[in-house]
């Protein structure tokens, strides 16, 4: 028996399009452990949320294929699994949240409704049942007046109120792993504490693990265990989330950490930037995908693509250069 | 001595000039009607409810706030793109709120405005040479050759390749394309532009870029920004003074690095706290302000404080009449402020 709870391994995804093949993910491999939060970070384009998906079984095919990988879970290989059994996991084992709360509810349902759905389906219970359970959920997340509420519809709640819903709703059969997809990226800062709070609360009350999908450095300092840092479809780092900040050894992770402006301290006069741009997935850079854009590239760097290498406090990242002692240089190319 | 008799003179004559940007008790409210024609209910929105501030030459004024609490509409109002519903607005001293669009054409140059989404804001069927070259067309700037020079000079300078003068928006990722908005903006040489979270859509790392290229342009060619945002950690790059926001009016008003600093307004002490920052360890030491609730609707008059409904150090005397704005270079509008 593994120690996680739900294992990624080898995963890859290609896309096929009229640009070519796009090979959105390859060859990532991570676990998540009982009532552990890990945090995927990546700009847009990095192949965090459709990793995701594909533990879901919600990549379309076609255009989407999953040539290889597995992820494990409950002893089972997700990726195998029919439509049919997948959808006896899915909303009940492994449950999902996404970032724009008024898109995943149903306009046309109340509340009531489609949290009942859920229990029904699953758990079995009567209306009467999961009606009350319902209202249980709602009251857990926070939602004043739960009794009430629970008969309107999306468009009478706010944005940070919806997206509790959403957590009711994915919480409501006590999942063994929430994906929650940038859950607090359209909400505001103050309702964001609020949320991520409460996804904390509710994951220390029954020991969910939580993979936890962002762009923002803020929430997985607040929020995670784990971090694996995503780039060009590949994990370039994962570590303990205090040592990753301590000493990030992926280029990129140091030019992430480095260009988020931090309200606490001083402005300088420039901000530090990663040069040049996110790369074309259907034509990625030759080597290691981050090189025309890294200040530490070797020689060697546009030829050959460095492997996962274990980190010296545990955890792994992907770099021929050794950042703590190297000295930064002009990448190759400039903007434009 | 002469140092002495010079320094008053200098001092009465920059008086004299009126700021670059002057709004005082700008005020924009929607009039609504919700259900029937004889049943329903009718009353106002007070998006934007008593804001004031000047703007210098040159310098960054940030507008920040949650969402719905009027920082869009205020730069709306500003350029005259919403008829303001009371207040006054005067650019270089004349007053432009009252006039009409024909009126306003020659102040429309001085004033120019980034969008935040760089995919719709950019017409799709147009190559960004000729989005660059349009509002110069339409002002009647240069001659043609020159116009072409123009371009290929803007595009050099917001760090595009010139030799992409004939490509189209989708051929450009989002931080290039927010360059080509920029572009835009500076064609007409304006001395002032409002930018509506110009970096929100965008990723961290280009996010930076582009923040670097505002800086840059602003020393460079000394034009003064309006700059919108939610993000607390960009606009402390990017202001020389900051507002912040909340129902429709500005809470707190105070140069960057004293807001940060000292926040004098609960609501401003809140919202930074609610910033999580990129370090697990502060984040451990930290203590939060927790607000309760959420930002309530400006559909109805509040006789007292607007925050008192979320505010931890709320009393009774806050909720019978509103606060005003008050202070020298560090401005507050809360009756129990240190």
């Amino acid at each position: 028996m593994s120690e996680y709870v739900l294992e990624v391994d080898d995963l890859h995804v290609e896309f096929h399009t009229d640009d070519g093949i796009v090979r959105a993910v390859s060859g990532v491999s991570f676990g998540v452990r009982r009532g552990e939060t890990v945090g995927i970070v990546g700009e847009s384009g990095s192949g965090k949320s459709v990793t995701n998906l594909a533990i879901m079984g919600l990549i379309p095919q076609p255009p989407g294929r999953i040539p290889q990988g597995r992820a494990i879970y409950g002893g089972q290989d997700l990726l195998k699994l029919s439509t049919n059994q997948l959808r006896r996991i899915r909303g009940h084992k492994i449950a999902m949240i996404f970032q724009d709360p008024m898109t995943s509810l149903n306009p046309f349902l109340t509340i009531a409704e489609q949290l009942m759905e859920i229990t029904r389906l699953h758990l079995g219970h009567t209306r009467k049942q999961a009606l009350k359970h319902a209202i249980a959920m709602l009251e857990s997340v926070g939602i004043p007046g739960a009794a009430q509420r629970v008969f309107e519809y999306p468009h009478q709640f706010s944005g940070g109120m919806r997206q509790r819903v959403m957590i009711a709703m994915a919480l409501s059969c006590q999942p063994d792993v929430l994906i929650a997809d940038e859950p607090t990226t359209a909400l505001d800062v103050t309702i964001q504490a609020q949320i991520l709070e409460l996804m904390q609360e509710l994951q220390k009350k029954h020991g969910t693990a939580i993979i936890l999908i962002t762009h923002d450095l803020g929430v997985v300092a607040t929020a995670c265990h784990q971090v694996c840092v995503m780039y060009a479809g590949k994990i370039v780092e994962q570590a303990e989330v205090h040592s990753l900040f301590a000493q990030p050894r992926h280029p990129y992770t140091l030019g992430l950490m480095h260009s988020m402006p931090r309200w606490d301290q001083p402005a300088d006069e420039r901000l530090n930037v990663i040069e040049g741009q996110p790369p074309d997935m259907a034509r990625l850079p030759t080597g290691c995908e981050f090189h025309p854009r890294c200040p530490y590239m070797l020689e060697r760097c546009p030829r050959e693509v460095p492997p996962l290498t274990p980190r010296p406090d545990g955890g792994r990242f992907a770099c021929f250069a050794d950042v703590t002692t190297a000295k930064p240089h002009e990448p190759e190319v400039a903007h434009g | 001595m002469a140092e002495v008799m010079t320094a008053p003179l200098t001092k009465s004559k920059a008086a004299k000039s009126p700021p670059l940007l002057d709004v005082r008790d700008l005020k924009v409210h929607f009039p609504f009607h919700r259900g029937g024609l004889f049943t329903g209910k009718s009353g106002v929105v007070r998006a934007v409810d008593g804001v004031s501030f000047t703007l210098e030459q040159g310098k960054t004024l940030c507008l920040v706030g949650e969402s719905g609490c009027g920082k869009s509409t205020t730069a709306r109002g500003i350029l005259n793109l919403v008829k303001p519903t009371s207040g006054e607005v005067y650019l270089h001293g004349q007053r432009i709120d009252r006039l009409s669009e024909p009126e306003m054409r020659p102040y429309r140059r001085e004033m120019q405005m980034i969008f935040q989404d760089p995919f719709a804001s950019l017409n799709p069927r147009m190559p960004v040479g000729k989005i660059i070259r349009e509002p110069m067309d339409i002002f009647g700037l240069y001659d043609a050759r020159d116009r072409r020079l123009e371009v290929m000079r803007l595009m050099d300078m917001v760090g595009l390749n010139p030799r992409f003068v004939n490509r189209y928006p989708h051929e450009f990722s989002g931080g290039q394309r927010q360059r080509i908005g920029i572009a835009r903006a500076l064609a007409v040489q304006p001395s002032l532009i409002v930018c509506d979270e110009p970096v929100s859509a965008l990723d961290v790392s280009i996010q930076a870029q582009v923040v670097n290229l505002l800086k840059e342009l602003q020393q460079k060619l000394g034009v003064a920004y309006v700059f919108i945002a939610h993000d607390l950690s960009v606009v402390r790059h990017m202001a020389d003074r900051v507002g912040v926001m909340y129902l429709g009016r500005i809470v707190e008003l105070a140069p960057a690095e004293e807001l940060y600093h000292a926040p004098k307004h609960p609501y401003t002490k809140a919202l930074l706290s609610a910033v999580p920052l990129p370090d697990p360890n502060a984040e451990v030491k930290r203590e939060r302000i927790k607000l309760e609730g959420e930002v309530p609707t400006p559909d109805k008059e509040y006789p007292g404080c607007p925050f008192a409904d979320r505010c931890p150090i709320v009393e009774e005397s806050c909720r019978q009449s509103p606060p005003r704005l008050e202070g020298g270079a560090h401005q507050v509008a809360c009756f129990k402020a240190d």
